[in-house]
């Protein structure tokens, strides 16, 4: 028996540490939804409020205030604390250009603050390139176009999935109503794939449907 | 005092234990510089799978290893499997955790024992020095861990999922305490080294130039950028090319000590004796293990040319233009047809009846 455990310890360290840290995980966290996979940011919102010195953007901030995933993170906290997403744009920008490559959500925060800001289609495809050229097989972030309104015929859902079926890069994700300072806009949400992507042309479809463009 | 010994020979040892590191983080900075995210997954692809591939070669191709370690060869994979998938269904953070500390402690490891070859070739150090060394890794390494905020982030996040939460009072205390431990510790190896000498024990200055550069690429690029992108394609291309090298000249060695009594493999001789074979099957393994994984091929071009962007759609064939995710079936669509051609090929010049070497045959 000795023998074995001697000939299998290495495995048995690892098997081990998972038990260890997998009991921790099932206790600690089963207070969270699950299914959402998103505890992470369950976490950090309930630390926001409860625990704001410890949670992990102030840790982070603390100890890099310049690092590229602090700053990322800011801009989600900041968001977040003031439940205004434009808020946090600026850090999200900061962020950027430290040219730093790997965080994908950044991208797509950041389309979504141009997007909001009526940004010109040029400024908005340079960020877009940036992030399929990063993550051309990545389906993960919608990308969320923002309109003025709907005059089309029929629903806006509707409308949005059918006219954007003629684009091979693009699936429909749905339409979500956003508050813009006075301003009640709406986003249609899609998900884009590959690297060749072209935004002007996914509104341009989405105009001839009736949705009208801040641009 | 100084006694030099390689790994492989002076040539091959300064090209792939002490320039590789630099070459590879200039690599992995240019990479930042010029190529997107995705290049990481391309080296991934090129490196590190295939170096996955040169322990299946060595365990399971080479009789004497197999012979030694049988049982754990098969044993092994089949309980890492079962608590794999038991942990992706009931504790996925922590499994993520735990293969992330193992590649940190196997990463360690392996610079470890590059350095224990390098005293063994030269004779060199102590009887304590394999403790010592040992030790002069785990600090270095576990300062830069505990440190560098690259590594610091990913791990503190990690304990933040599992709502470990560590207060920063806490964490600031833990690295004056690492960066005082690696100081003092390094005053003390030096006196360790210094003493071996006087008492009659040989240096070998090879070791310390591959950990020199081994570190220097280590923290260059934990500390110096805010990017995985450098630090994944520095270390992985020398942890998986120094290993792919010392199993190529170790499987090759085994072979010309021994007469191919013990070690000759249970492949055919080609396979151990041709570079370019294994380089070859390392990349046929790989392109398997990404179509296993349902990963994008155009994962292989390191973000600067893309497969699918090149076919549109083919309506012929029902086939509608391909975003990247899907370049899998126009892998298989191509599979099908081209393995059909190359079937009617064959097949309009071996079946003549006319040759006489056929006719042999009917």
């Amino acid at each position: 028996m000795t023998a074995i455990i001697a000939k299998y310890r290495i495995l048995l360290y690892a098997l081990s540490v998972t038990l260890l840290l997998g009991s921790w995980e099932i206790i600690a966290l089963r207070y969270y939804k699950k299914d959402d996979s998103n505890y992470s940011q369950q976490l950090e919102n309930r630390n926001i409020y409860e625990l704001p010195q410890q949670s992990l953007s102030h840790t982070l901030n603390v100890l890099y205030p310049q690092f590229a995933e602090t700053l990322f993170l800011q801009g989600v906290t900041t968001g977040f604390k003031n439940r205004n997403f434009m808020s946090g744009c600026q850090l999200y920008d900061q962020a950027l250009d430290t040219g730093v490559k790997h965080i994908e959500e950044l991208f797509q925060k950041r389309t979504i603050c141009l997007e909001r800001t009526g940004a010109d289609d040029q400024t908005i495809q340079q960020t877009v390139d940036q992030w399929r050229q990063n993550f051309p097989n990545s389906r993960q972030f919608p990308y969320h176009m923002n309109f003025r309104s709907f005059e089309g015929t029929g629903s806006p859902e509707l409308a949005a999935q059918q006219a954007l079926k003629s684009i091979p890069y693009v699936r429909y994700d749905g339409i979500q109503p956003v508050q813009l300072e006075n301003i009640q806009t709406g986003e249609v949400l899609f998900r884009l794939s590959g690297q060749a992507v072209n935004i002007r042309d996914i509104r341009n479809c989405l105009e001839q449907v009736g949705f009208v463009s801040h641009r | 005092m100084f006694q030099t010994g390689y790994i492989i020979n002076p040539r091959q040892d300064y090209i792939w234990f002490i320039g590789l590191p630099l070459v590879a983080l200039a690599a992995a900075i240019g990479s930042q510089n010029w190529l997107p995210f995705v290049a990481l997954a391309s080296i991934n692809l090129w490196i590190t799978i295939p170096h996955h591939f040169a322990t299946w070669f060595r365990t399971y191709g080479l009789a004497e290893d197999w012979r030694r370690f049988k049982e754990r060869l098969i044993i092994g994979p089949i309980v890492i499997y079962g608590f794999v998938f038991l942990g992706l269904q009931v504790a996925p953070i922590s499994l993520l955790l735990v293969v992330s500390l193992w590649d940190h402690q196997h990463s360690i490891m392996q610079q470890h024992g590059f350095a224990r070859i390098y005293d063994f070739k030269a004779k060199a150090g102590t009887p304590q020095t394999p403790r010592w060394d040992l030790a002069l890794n785990w600090v270095l390494y576990g300062n830069m861990f505990l440190n560098a905020p690259l590594l610091v982030t990913m791990w503190l996040r990690e304990l933040y999922r599992l709502n470990l939460v560590v207060p920063v009072g806490l964490l600031q205390g833990i690295q004056l305490v690492s960066w005082t431990v690696t100081i003092l510790f390094m005053v003390v190896y030096i006196g360790h080294v210094i003493r071996g000498a006087k008492q009659g024990y040989h240096i070998n200055p090879m070791k310390y130039l591959f950990l020199a550069a081994s570190y220097f690429l280590w923290y260059y690029a934990a500390w110096h950028t805010a990017s995985i992108l450098v630090f994944g394609i520095a270390h992985r291309l020398m942890h998986g090319l120094q290993y792919i090298v010392m199993v190529l000249f170790y499987v090759r060695r085994k072979r010309q000590t021994d007469n191919k009594e013990r070690s000759e493999g249970r492949y055919r001789k080609w396979l151990f004796s041709s570079v370019l074979t294994f380089i070859l099957c390392s990349v046929i393994y790989a392109i398997v293990f990404q179509l296993a994984i349902q990963k994008p091929m155009n994962e292989f071009g390191f973000g600067l040319f893309n497969i699918a962007d090149q076919y549109k759609a083919i309506p012929e064939h029902g086939i509608e233009a391909m975003p990247g995710w899907l370049s899998l079936h126009l892998l298989g669509e191509a599979l099908i047809s081209a393995v059909a051609i190359i079937h009617y090929y064959f097949d309009s010049f071996i079946w003549k009846v006319r040759d006489e070497h056929v006719q042999e045959g009917l």
